[in-house]
């Protein structure tokens, strides 16, 4: 047989294997091309996180309704710690106290430069709310119906999400006024000055109000004394309040919970108390194995899923599910967050996870006191259960 | 596939281990495929940069439906006939002369050849239209099927295996002498 007659073989040897020089060369210039990536990509991301998030399907309506259920208690629970501790801090309180309608701006995390803005409006039970990042989408959220109406003018579609498990609050601010006076002589809250400090250029005065639970700074204007700031530090999650404002005139049709013509229509419910255990170990295996190549994502608060959700998005669609299945992990992620976010048990719950592999039967990633309970659920890396007494916990 | 899933995951979250991986894995069949392509070890080498540059410029964007590979090589093939387009355009001569032509030079990658035979068929190579030659190569040197090829050059699988036999045929004839070239 000459050589020729498997002329494939013989082409198959005209191989060009690189130089070592070559391969660093080409490899290194590569290299410099995803560094520069990845820092347009740190420079980019941030300020889309909302976007992204509303991009996806499954996640669009659960999402819109848990960002709002995010904050939806900020000014609610702010108003726990406002006991008069001195005179200046009732000063301080009393624009509160006496507000009829208020506008502010909530951020929720750290506040970055490119850190999305949340501005809401205040009136009777409804909030409007905007996010800054998300530009023709509205939220009104009406606290008395338990109901959210979001409107994205942009494609004229609407949504109603009833909320299950929020009490009814008819008149937002009389709401916050009562908590305020009914806690006034609470023994648990201490009140400390801070000071002045300078915010964006201007000079402002602070409190700390600190309890077991929550810990809240005001900052007020030194000559008005009223409060323009408020950062509240309750569990993991930071709510920062800004640009605070009482008794704007304000319109009443902002605040409309009608359907504007020409907008398709979406309904939906949220149970706001309703996510369980098992909710939550499941939205720990769909974290793991959907999103974080098996292993646990790094935190479970609120805003380590926010800042996660851009990633998650993108891999969602790498999954190439249909929508019913999207749908269904959407739920799913949507109840995950909220036996985060409308925690039940005593105390606080302690996640270890980050850096553990699902599968990992001998690793506790999660533990927590039930309410009503004297012992402690913990839960493996496994996603195996076990009950401990509270000289057994992780360390 | 997984496995370049997974990789792909990784370097949209900017893992340099994964991209490395990746070039690694693949950087000998595609400097191969360009090489033979294009005649010239230098330009290879070029496309076969640009390919990946562009391709983790995309990344973020990217979706992985066939394989990596297979996507790959579908860049540097593209990519290495744009540049004769190019070349063609600036020389105003048809591309297959312009191929046959530099096939009178030696090119470059074959004549560094160390193997006589080798280098006797590489010469053939350049003497072969292009598109055969870019099924042969795109076959035996990417493992691509016969249909990815046919997608790729717009044609029908027909037409893509023709081209391979052909080209297979001429090659045949010009290693035993039947052919003067």
């Amino acid at each position: 047989m000459r050589p020729t007659d498997n002329i494939e073989k013989l082409i198959q040897k005209l191989r060009y294997d690189a130089s070592a020089e070559t391969h660093d060369k080409i490899l290194g210039n590569v290299m410099q091309v995803l560094d520069e990536v990845e820092k347009e990509k740190q420079g980019a991301a941030a300020p889309n996180i909302w976007r992204t998030i509303m991009r996806s399907k499954i996640t669009k309506i659960a999402a819109a309704a848990v960002i709002v259920i995010a904050v939806v208690l900020a000014i609610h629970q702010l108003g726990s710690p406002f006991v008069a501790g001195t005179p200046t801090f009732a000063q301080v309180v009393q624009p509160i106290l006496n507000a009829q309608t208020a506008i502010l701006d909530i951020i929720i995390g750290e506040e970055e430069a490119d850190a999305p803005v949340i501005h809401d409006m205040i009136m009777g039970s409804r909030i409007r709310r905007t996010l800054s990042n998300m530009k023709g989408v509205v939220s009104i959220i009406d606290l008395e119906t338990g109901r959210i109406l979001t409107l994205d003018s942009g494609k004229t579609e609407a949504a109603y999400i009833d909320l299950k498990g929020l009490p009814s609050i008819p008149n937002y601010m009389d709401r916050l006024r009562n908590v305020i006076t009914k806690l006034q002589d609470s023994p648990h809250f201490v009140v400390e000055e801070l000071g002045i400090q300078e915010f964006n250029g201007q000079r402002l005065i602070g409190f700390r109000a600190s309890h077991p639970r929550v810990e809240i700074s005001i900052w007020a204007d030194p000559e008005t004394a009223l409060p323009v700031r408020i950062e509240q530090i309750s569990g993991q999650m930071q709510v920062i309040c800004k640009d605070l404002q009482f008794d704007v005139p304000m319109d009443e049709s902002l605040f409309s919970m009608d359907v504007p013509e020409g907008y398709s229509l979406q309904q939906t419910e949220l149970d706001l108390h309703g996510a369980t255990e098992e909710d939550f170990i499941d939205g720990l295996r769909i974290m793991a194995e959907n999103f974080g190549d098996g292993y646990f994502p790094e935190g479970v608060a609120v805003e380590d899923y926010l800042r996660q959700a851009p990633v998650m998005a993108e891999k969602l669609e790498e999954l190439g599910l249909s929508e019913e299945e999207q749908t269904e992990l959407g739920l799913k992620l949507q109840n995950y967050l909220l036996f985060i976010r409308f925690f039940k048990g005593e105390g606080e719950w302690h996640y270890a996870g980050k850096d553990v592999k699902l599968g990992d039967a001998e690793t506790p990633i999660f533990w927590y006191q039930p309410k009503d309970s004297e012992t402690y659920r913990v839960i493996y890396g496994d996603l195996h259960v076990e009950d401990a007494a509270s000289d057994n916990l992780p360390e | 596939m997984l496995q370049d899933k997974l990789l792909l995951r990784q370097v949209k979250s900017g893992s340099k281990d994964a991209l490395r991986l990746i070039y690694e894995r693949y950087e000998r069949d595609l400097l191969t495929l360009a090489a033979n392509l294009l005649g010239e070890a230098s330009t290879a080498e070029d496309v076969v940069q640009d390919v990946f540059v562009s391709f983790v410029r995309s990344a973020q964007n990217f979706h992985l439906r066939g394989s990596l590979k297979g996507y790959l090589l579908t860049c540097v093939a593209n990519r290495s006939r744009d540049l004769l387009r190019k070349k063609k355009r600036k020389q105003t001569v048809h591309i297959a002369e312009a191929e046959k032509g530099e096939s009178n030079v030696k090119s470059p990658f074959y004549a560094a050849l160390h193997n006589e035979e080798l280098q006797k068929l590489g010469s053939a190579m350049t003497d072969l239209p292009y598109e055969q030659r870019e099924v042969i190569v795109l076959r035996l040197h990417g493992d691509l099927k016969f249909k990815q090829i046919a997608k790729l050059q717009d044609v029908s699988i027909k037409t893509v295996i023709s081209r391979y036999r052909y080209g297979l045929d001429r090659l045949r004839s010009i290693m035993n002498g039947e052919v003067e070239r």
